[in-house]
């Protein structure tokens, strides 16, 4: 039997870094327990790689410059 | 932004997962995969959870809609996706017809009233076989109403009531009727050894017509009797009581 597509909503911008976990699996919705049995297939992730840490603005150090005034 | 797709998941049985490398950094942008419940021990729901590094549930993003065992699903998990379908889909109901050709089950729990109104339309509950079908009213009451019509209850076999507590037949305006159709007849006995007994009483007498056979009491051991009380006959208006013999012959005529 074909499998029924259905879309699900996922909880966005969610930085996933070294020793994330992504996991797909099938619970029980009375129980929030795994079901045996299901076989997960054919998967295929997008991510955006992009998420690089924000550098801090640059702070001026330039010299105050010292005014020389005649007297 | 930089894109990149990441596959080779491979199959695997439920839970399948992916640990982040260490020189990985990402946003997920969606993750579609197929849920195979060929040999599911039930109803599920495809599901996607974010673990951190310490083993923390930071997301788990469940579809609202279960799929059934046996049944399989492709499912896209994306953000601000809508989770409804409006596709004819086995194990999903919808507006019109639904059509169910891979024997899914329907079940309904509610934690409030359950309301089915035809608004003027026809409602058929039907087994459509040798099921059994149960409505059951665990401590309220069980009622059947209709105001303007006839309720019916054709039973091929038979049709058994049996409260714990007394059984009333009523009605309001008409007639209180129970009929033996077909030469069948029909019964009223209290329960042997218990000393039922059974009452007659209505405000406007109590008629007993025994059309072609006559009128036969069988009483094993007393006959008619009065062990109490005088046993009276009243006779009015100048009528007599009469008691014949077997040919018809007036044995006993007494006259009021």
């Amino acid at each position: 039997m074909a499998a029924a597509p259905i879309k699900v909503p996922l909880a966005p911008d969610i930085s996933c870094v070294g020793g994330y976990i992504v996991r797909l699996t099938a619970l029980d919705a009375t129980t929030g327990a795994t079901v045996a049995g299901v076989v997960v297939s054919s998967v295929s992730m997008q991510v955006d790689t992009s998420d690089e840490p924000v550098e801090p603005e640059a702070i001026d150090v330039t010299p105050p410059v010292l005014l020389h005034v005649p007297g | 932004m930089a894109e990149t797709q990441v596959l080779g998941w491979g199959t695997h049985a439920a839970p399948s997962q992916r640990v982040t490398k260490d020189t990985e950094d990402f946003v997920i942008l969606a993750i579609n995969a197929t849920f195979d419940g060929t040999a599911a021990a039930g109803a599920f729901l495809p599901c996607v959870e974010i673990v951190s590094d310490a083993g923390e549930i930071v997301a788990r993003c469940p579809a609202d809609a279960t799929v059934a065992a046996g049944s399989s699903a492709e499912a896209t998990f994306a953000p601000f996706l809508r989770s409804s379908s409006t596709t004819d889909l086995a194990g999903f109901l919808h507006w019109g017809t639904n059509t169910d050709s891979s024997a899914l089950g329907l079940t309904l729990n509610a934690n409030a009233a359950v309301s089915v109104n035809g608004n003027a339309h026809a409602i058929s509950v039907d087994t459509g076989g040798a099921a059994n079908l149960s409505l059951y009213a665990n401590i309220g009451n069980f009622s059947l109403g209709n105001f303007w019509n006839t309720i019916s209850c054709n039973g091929s076999t038979s049709i058994d009531v049996v409260p714990i507590g007394q059984l009333n037949l009523g009605s309001t305006t008409g007639a209180t009727a129970i009929t033996g159709l077909h030469d069948s007849s029909w019964t009223l006995s209290g329960a042997a050894g218990t000393g039922g007994k059974l009452t007659l009483n209505t405000d406007g007498g109590v008629a007993i017509s025994g059309g072609n056979t006559g009128v036969v009491i069988d009483a094993a051991s007393h006959g008619i009797s009065s062990p109490a009380a005088d046993v009276v006959v009243n006779t009015q208006n100048g009528r007599t009581f009469t008691v014949n013999d077997h040919s018809g012959n007036p044995i006993l005529v007494l006259t009021g």
